[in-house]
């Protein structure tokens, strides 16, 4: 056998230490404060409408106004009025998102679930007098709170576990979200729903939360494959009578329905499932391992410089899975998130609106909290008490996320990727030559511009750090050029097929 | 304490509610008394593809004995959809200004304008009135359908007319539609930007509407608009919108099934730079619309002559306003 599965995890078995029952209520106390400033935050500061906000603002305006997620004048001059003074909506942003369907009527290529679950936030902030246009971030907000105590509140958790991990999504970088209009909160609060589910072994739950996540983000029938594998080794592939397997069956199949709702909306309306493959946002023609690995490992999209020592230890414990031949929850967490990654990579707008991190990778970090429980057995946990090692990392990551999270001004973090981080630009001010991200990513925070379709590509870009050359990306025509402008002549780095490459001074 | 909270709620919530009568009622009283003024309008053509020009010729009458608005009124003219919903509006100060009419006469005047590129098609309604930034709006002669509002005219807007598509080339930034045009398809350009527009082989009128900060420039710009060697210079007045109409002849748009105007600033200036707001990127124009066509379609529509492009070293146009 390639892969043995690791020893059975005391990690998931309650303890009864009263230390741990001190840590498990301190966890409770956390998702409280935390519930309390996220609805606080999302009814007193401004939504930021990135990325495509408008789009789901929209659709929920839509909705709201006649029942259904057609785009007519009237909900353009509403969302316009709702949002006056409050969110900046570049409509015509919001209008390149939507299409004709076979009747005439404009519809986003979008899925409309995230907004509908607006409505009833937005009827209750109705009655209060408060602005419509915070209902999706107060659903943010509400959801997120229910993913806390979702994790606050696990019993298969030990009372450390309980309150790091808590700690750890408070303070993810789905806070940066928060106040975006966006299904990515949503998103990351049900796949958090997911994990629980799953840790309790409650698959059903699981496989309703992971379907209702993937509704927003295909990817995520990755993870709810994997749930069905557990639903048919548990349930379907068991010595039982056949009626006893379909009544097994028939409710998973239920289950499953919100991830396939959208694909059957589509092609209802569009005659296909997906509009976005259709209209060449997403495309297998640029599928590829390098961006599937940046969500995790690059420096300016992706997770490492937001939770370092989550990704450092998946990474470490991946290896470890792979050295030792063995099967622990961060190698069956690569197992689920790779493929994810790749499904993500068919993007043809890589280097999409963000705050921190790509929007896909901050929906995958639940998976990546959920890996991290992999270092209590490698640590050396007993069955009553996690050990010290293991306490030391958790803590250990709450602290640099916490820092990081809220260094960058927690719910209230501007857009920025159209800059490059702090730890890109340290990189590329000492060591230009090891940094090397996808050109999309570099060109577009070099010369901070938005959307693929107008980036030119064709051009050598240059970037400067503090008027010092560092890196560009040139052919072997603009060297001359590039050399006069620097004083300096660069270094050529490996190029691609039509000559292109990074070059460093 | 609880039998006290209803019946102060109560007495809240009534005076809460005569507050906000009185409130209404103030609003209605903003509107200033009949003056004798009637509008009319006329849209031609009465079909237009979003993304096209159209003219307006708007029609002011004073009844004779009737009294000249006070100074400060101008016109507000909104394009209203069937649902209510304002596609685009035209507010503007009449020409001459409404407090120098006399009782008895009528003004004309031709506006050209542009209809959204991404306008939903239907029928519109062009509601106009007369309003004050102080004095609210003024009460015309005719159906008010509401606020003072007069319906002038109405005009189809059709989808966008493939023969008359533009492909944006380098130099244009993503198109932005502001909350106040959520219609409008509005692009910053680089210093220099081009578009292709199909060559039918006959003349051709380039009309651009645009704004740019006239401050954020050391010298006055210049908006330059050239196909090939023929070029026009288009001088900018002030940060105000100007729609400028630059004719070029057949000869100058060579042979090709497709032909390319240039869009050239004098200067250009970077947002974040000069501490105006984050942006970074180099702006040079803010381009509401722009629409090239045939000639004898669109010199119809303009309210002065088109300026005529001339061979690089030709003359200028004068100041665009």
């Amino acid at each position: 056998m390639l892969f043995r599965p690791a020893p059975e995890r005391p990690a998931l078995r309650p303890t009864a230490a009263a230390g741990e029952v001190a840590l498990a209520r301190a966890a409770q106390a956390v998702a409280a404060l935390a519930t309390a400033a996220l609805v606080l935050t999302a009814l007193v500061a401004h939504p930021i409408p990135a990325g495509d906000a408008g789009e789901y603002l929209a659709m929920a305006e839509s909705l709201w106004r006649h029942g259904t997620p057609e785009m007519r004048p009237g909900d353009v001059y509403g969302l316009a009025a709702v949002a006056s003074g409050m969110a900046d909506i570049n409509f015509a942003d919001v209008r390149r998102g939507y299409f004709e369907d076979r009747a005439g009527a404009r519809l986003s290529y979008h899925f409309w679930g995230y907004s509908a679950l607006g409505l009833p936030v937005r009827a209750v902030l109705r009655l209060t007098g408060a602005r419509a246009v915070r209902a999706l971030p107060l659903a943010n907000a509400l959801l997120f709170s229910a993913a806390l105590w979702a994790v606050a509140q696990a019993r298969r958790l030990c009372g450390t576990e309980r309150l790091a991990l808590t700690c750890l999504l408070l303070f993810s970088p789905a806070l940066w979200l928060l106040l975006w209009p966006h299904p990515e909160v949503y998103t990351f609060s049900m796949v958090t729903l997911a994990l629980v589910g799953l840790s309790a072994r409650k698959l059903g739950a699981a496989l309703l939360a992971t379907s209702a996540a993937a509704m927003q983000n295909p990817p995520l029938i990755v993870l709810a494959g994997a749930i069905w594998i557990l639903i048919l080794k548990d349930r379907v592939l068991v010595p039982a009578s056949l009626a006893v397997r379909l009544r097994a069956l028939a409710p998973a199949a239920l289950l499953s329905l919100p991830a396939v709702v959208p694909m059957v909306y589509f092609y209802v309306h569009f005659g296909t499932p997906s509009v976005i493959a259709r209209q060449g946002g997403a495309t297998l023609d640029v599928l590829s391992l390098r961006k599937a690995l940046e969500l995790f490992f690059d420096l300016d999209l992706g997770l490492l410089p937001c939770v370092p020592i989550v990704i450092l230890a998946w990474a470490a414990g991946v290896a470890v899975c792979l050295v030792r031949r063995t099967v622990a929850l961060d190698f069956l967490a690569a197992a689920v998130l790779l493929p994810m990654a790749l499904m993500c990579s068919t993007t043809t707008n890589w280097n999409h609106g963000a705050t921190g991190p790509s929007r896909y990778a901050v929906w995958m970090t639940p998976l990546l909290y959920g890996a991290f429980l992999a270092w209590r057995t490698r640590l050396g946990g007993s069955d009553t008490a996690p050990p010290h090692a293991y306490r030391v990392l958790l803590a250990a990551a709450v602290a640099t996320q916490a820092a990081i999270t809220l260094g960058r001004g927690g719910p209230l973090a501007r857009p920025d990727y159209l800059d490059h981080s702090a730890a890109a630009r340290f990189a590329l001010r000492h060591a230009p030559t090891l940094y090397n991200p996808s050109p999309e990513i570099f060109v577009a925070r070099t010369l901070h511009l938005d959307a693929p379709g107008y980036l030119d590509l064709t051009r050598p870009v240059l970037y400067r750090d503090g008027g010092t050359c560092r890196k560009a990306w040139a052919r072997p025509e603009d060297l001359d050029a590039l050399a006069a402008a620097c004083g300096r002549t660069p270094r050529r780095e490996r190029s691609d097929a039509e000559g292109w490459s990074y070059v460093s001074f | 304490m609880t039998g006290l909270i209803g019946p102060w709620r109560y007495s809240i919530l009534l005076t809460a509610s005569l507050l906000a009568i009185g409130t209404v009622s103030c609003r209605r009283s903003r509107a200033a008394s009949s003056a004798g003024v009637a509008v009319r309008a006329t849209v031609r053509p009465a079909t237009v593809a979003a993304g096209s020009p159209f003219a307006v010729e708007y029609s002011w009458s004073l009844e004779a004995g009737g009294a000249a608005p006070p100074e400060g009124f101008s016109a507000f003219v909104h394009f209203v959809y069937p649902g209510g919903a304002i596609a685009f509006t035209d507010d503007h100060v009449p020409e001459p200004p409404p407090s120098t009419w006399r009782p008895g006469e009528t003004h004309r005047y031709t506006r050209t304008l542009f209809a959204p590129a991404d306008a939903f098609a239907d029928k519109l309604q062009v509601r106009v009135g007369l309003f004050h930034p102080e004095r609210g709006r003024l009460v015309l002669a005719g159906a008010d359908v509401g606020l003072q509002e007069y319906v002038a005219a109405q005009v189809e807007l059709a989808r966008a007319d493939s023969r008359r598509r533009l492909r944006y080339g380098s130099g244009w930034y993503a198109p932005e539609a502001p909350p106040g045009d959520p219609f409008g398809n509005r692009r910053w350009i680089q210093p220099e930007a081009w578009l292709a527009f199909r060559n039918h082989q006959q003349d051709v009128i380039a009309l651009v509407r645009a704004e740019t900060n006239y401050a954020a420039f050391a010298r006055p710009p210049v908006l330059t608009l050239a196909v090939g060697s023929v070029a026009a210079a288009v001088p900018i007045a002030g940060s105000a919108p100007f729609t400028a109409a630059v004719r070029f002849p057949a000869m100058a748009l060579g042979k090709d099934r497709w032909a390319e105007l240039k869009l050239a600033m004098s200067g250009s200036f970077v947002p974040s730079a000069i501490g105006m707001n984050p942006d970074q990127r180099e702006l040079g124009l803010w381009v509401h619309h722009i629409f090239v066509g045939p000639a004898s379609e669109i010199a119809p529509l303009l309210s002065s002559a088109p300026i005529s492009a001339a061979m690089a070293s030709g003359p200028s146009g004068g100041p665009a306003h």
